[in-house]
């Protein structure tokens, strides 16, 4: 036996003593007490494991999925509202399955009175028509005037309480520029509409009159 | 992990595709449904309210195509807000043998609170009749 082999037998005997000792004086069945935190994450973790989703959302990865598939479900939903928004001039059209809703744009009130503090009429009433009627609210006016079968109805809005319902689908919606004048034009087979906006009120005339006699007329209103 | 993502994203994004192509069809049909049932008769309808020392007057308009509604009913009905409904105050009720109805009542001794004009028009064409509904915007007292 050699100088190292006598050294290593006589470490071993040593150490395996020592090492003995050790191992039974270990603690072994000491409760280890686990942090305040980590006793809530598992707690937490332990209800999270409970869900029947709890697969799509074990990991931060897949959490952040369906927070993308949300977000995009959502954008999707809110791409199918029914009314198609549509402007013309200062009017704002709400187009819905079968009318639309006509009314003006909002964040122009200055100068719009909330009553109707100047009356307008038609200055130019073509001959022959006669007033049928005159019915008015503290913000509205509808005057209508007939000669036989031809009908003019005029009427006067404040912008705050504007808003008509119309046909959409025996209905066409165009624009007329004449001037300086920016009009809304309803057309069906049986008559025309013109809508328009001065900036103090809104003012509508509906005729089954030619469509240049009616912007004649529309020229014509006047404060009386 | 990527790749379930990029998964997910692409399948939305090709099932997004398909609702887009799939809505207007869709919505065409819903379109000959109720073309049946409303503004078949009527051109346009108007309900106005204004509320001036506690009394309101209450306007409803109702034009008929001229030459194809020969009857409108129409019903009035002020409503109060109450919360997050609308409770009825009164009603009034007037029968208009022609294509053109304007109707203006006055409700006096209103109580401080918001209120609504409901305007329910029956629009006949010989026998045949259409029913709308419109609202007025609010006005407070």
């Amino acid at each position: 036996m050699d100088s190292k082999a006598i050294i290593g037998n006589a470490m071993e005997e040593v150490l395996a003593e020592e090492f003995a000792e050790y191992i039974n004086d270990l603690p072994l069945y000491t409760e280890h007490q686990f942090s305040e935190r980590h006793n809530r994450k598992m707690n937490k973790l332990i209800k999270r494991q409970r869900k029947p989703y709890f697969s799509m959302i074990s990991t931060a990865g897949r959490r952040a999925a369906c927070v993308i598939v949300a977000f995009v479900v959502l954008s999707a939903s809110a791409l199918s509202v029914r009314a198609i928004r549509e402007a013309f001039f200062d009017f704002i059209t709400s187009i819905f399955s079968d009318h639309s809703v006509v009314t003006v744009e909002s964040g122009t009130d200055s100068g719009y009175p909330e009553t109707i503090e100047e009356e307008y009429y038609i200055s130019a009433l073509p001959e022959g028509f006669e007033k049928a009627g005159d019915e008015r609210t503290g913000n509205s006016i509808d005057i209508s005037y007939f000669r036989e079968n031809d009908y003019i109805l005029f009427t006067q809005y404040t912008k705050s309480c504007y808003e008509q319902n119309y046909d959409n689908e025996y209905t066409e919606y165009k624009e007329h520029i004449d001037g300086d004048e920016k009009y809304l034009v309803i057309e069906n087979e049986y008559d025309t509409t013109y809508i328009w906006d001065t900036g103090k009120y809104i003012f509508t005339i509906q005729s089954n009159l030619n469509k240049d006699s009616i912007l004649k007329l529309c020229k014509s209103t006047k404060i009386k | 992990m990527k790749r379930l993502i990029a998964f997910l994203l692409s399948l939305i994004m090709t099932m997004g595709m398909c609702i887009s192509a799939y809505a207007s069809p869709e919505e065409e049909t819903h379109i000959d449904i109720e073309i049946i049932e409303d503004y078949q008769y009527t051109a346009n309808i108007t309900s106005v309210m204004s509320i001036s020392n506690n009394t309101a007057s209450c306007k409803s308009n109702v034009r008929g195509f001229s030459g194809l509604a020969t009857k409108v009913v129409v019903t009035q009905t002020l409503q109060k807000k109450s919360g997050n409904s609308w409770t009825n105050v009164t009603s009034w009720s007037k029968t208009f043998n022609s294509w053109l109805a304007i109707y203006t009542t006055t409700k006096s001794s209103l109580s401080s609170g918001t209120y609504r004009l409901k305007t329910v028009a029956k629009v006949y064409s010989g026998n045949s009749y259409e029913t709308i509904t419109v609202y007025s915007k609010t006005a407070s007292c």
